[in-house]
């Protein structure tokens, strides 16, 4: 009972904030009173939904997504291994440090202009994703594999607990929930990130370029592209983050 | 069981050749301040923390209760036994002895600091280990759960009489279970007495003696 009450102030403050949005867009449209700078909202919501029937963007937002997946599973599968490597082995650990300093501070976008010139615009919105998700999900494993409990980790050494016993029943349950949600705000991050770089790099059959293709002639469609993408980081990041926290409230 | 150790922590030597005998199948307490070593030694015995020297006698397979109870809390109690690799008959006839049966399936939160303490002695005898290892596991409970524990201890030790050592800072705790008392100081032991287990908070010359060594 009281967690659909919690959940549906959650709700009511994010339709809020969504109002609020929508409100200073509107008052702006006014205030700016040109079509070629500011499209009205309701313009952008009709293109909105006109998207939806339309193939070509489904196609797009389907490359696009399966980039995002790619650099994910790349940069999840990497981080996991390497953390989990600097855990066991500090040597490792002091080693890798100032590689990740590098990747951590990175210009990604900027590196885009190299990786262009080695690869091509279908596979460098990837690596440039890769690149940022993968120092991210690195240190939020490491931190989420540091914060099992020692004690709990001392007490398994004192009863001989075999070590497939403890990653099963100790290590996954603690570090799961942090984990997703890393995941979460990774591939939400993931899909501003592959756009981006998609527009940049003009990535064919994707949302980046239908987003430069309505650059200039058609705001309203690139201003509901911008929306279908903020929607979807946002989708993602908040599905993720509703399940680390339901595995979080079932351990408690 | 007999043990010579010497164990430093960096430049601070806690044990420099300590050599003691634990009797098989009785109840030894370790006496003594805070600081002296008493955790350290149990960490020797239990093959928590590296030492130099030897131990003569079966460390394999020791159950261990630490100051907290140290469950897993996303596991019910019958599989935080089952962690450490107790088969269902196990975990049934360790429960019946502490008297929680009823607390199988619950998860840790829902039980008070004293059920917790249970299930963590239960949890040391479930596999029937030949060495006990107690490491002040009723300091933080009032006067009548620590009774009540002691009452429980007494009854899971007489029910397969393991060779024990229980460390505490309590003087008629000790005196109500064990059968031996060693009191430690500067990492020796300066007081070893055999003892007949009394009652709680008993006046005895005992009592007296091992007061001494601790203060003196």
């Amino acid at each position: 009972m009281l967690l659909k009450k919690l959940l549906g102030k959650h709700i009511l403050l994010m339709i809020g904030g969504v109002a609020l949005l929508t409100a200073v867009w509107i008052v702006a449209y006014f205030c700016v009173g040109n079509d070629l700078l500011l499209p009205s909202f309701g313009e952008t919501v009709k293109d909105f939904f006109l998207l939806w029937i339309d193939g070509a963007f489904w196609s797009a937002l389907g490359v696009t997504l399966l980039r995002v997946l790619s650099a994910f599973v790349l940069s999840f599968a990497l981080a996991v291994l390497t953390a989990v490597l600097s855990y066991l082995y500090p040597s490792f650990r002091a080693f890798f440090a100032p590689i990740l300093a590098v990747l951590r501070s990175m210009p990604v976008l900027a590196v885009l202009l190299i990786i262009l010139v080695w690869t091509n615009d279908g596979v460098a919105p990837v690596i440039v994703a890769f690149l940022s998700l993968y120092p991210i999900l690195y240190t939020q494993t490491l931190t989420a594999i540091c914060g099992v409990d020692n004690k709990l980790l001392q007490m398994s050494k004192a009863y001989r607990v075999p070590m497939s016993v403890q990653i099963t029943k100790l290590y996954i349950p603690t570090v799961a929930p942090a984990l997703i949600k890393a995941c979460g705000l990774a591939l939400g991050f993931g899909v501003k990130l592959t756009v981006s770089a998609e527009v940049l790099a003009r990535s064919k059959h994707s949302l980046g370029v239908l987003m430069q293709d309505a650059r200039g002639f058609d705001l309203p469609q690139l201003f509901a592209l911008v929306i279908v993408a903020c929607v979807l980081g946002f989708v993602i990041e908040y599905a993720f983050v509703c399940v680390a926290e339901r595995m979080q409230r079932g351990k408690k | 069981m007999k043990l010579c150790i010497t164990k430093r922590y960096r430049e601070k030597c806690v044990f420099d050749g300590f050599a003691l005998e634990i009797p098989d199948g009785e109840v030894t307490c370790i006496l003594g301040a805070s600081g002296v070593g008493k955790t350290t030694l149990l960490h020797c015995l239990a093959g928590l923390t590296p030492f130099e020297g030897e131990i003569d006698g079966k460390t394999e397979n020791v159950g261990f209760v630490f100051q907290e109870p140290r469950l897993l809390p996303f596991l019910t109690v019958e599989e935080n036994l089952t962690y450490v690799g107790a088969n269902e008959d196990e975990i049934r006839t360790a429960l019946e002895t502490l008297e929680i049966s009823a607390y199988a399936k619950r998860y840790p939160d829902t039980l008070s600091g004293g059920e917790q303490q249970r299930v963590a002695l239960a949890r040391a005898i479930v596999k029937k280990p030949p060495l006990l290892l107690l490491d002040e596991p009723f300091s933080s409970l009032d006067l009548p759960l620590k009774l009540r524990l002691l009452s429980a201890f007494k009854t899971l030790y007489q029910s397969y009489t393991p060779t024990v050592v229980f460390v505490t800072h309590d003087i008629d705790e000790a005196l109500s279970i064990g059968q031996r008392i060693v009191v430690l100081k500067d990492g020796k032991a300066v007081y070893s007495a055999r003892v007949t287990p009394c009652t709680y908070g008993e006046n005895t010359t005992e009592k007296q003696s091992v007061l001494q060594a601790i203060t003196q």
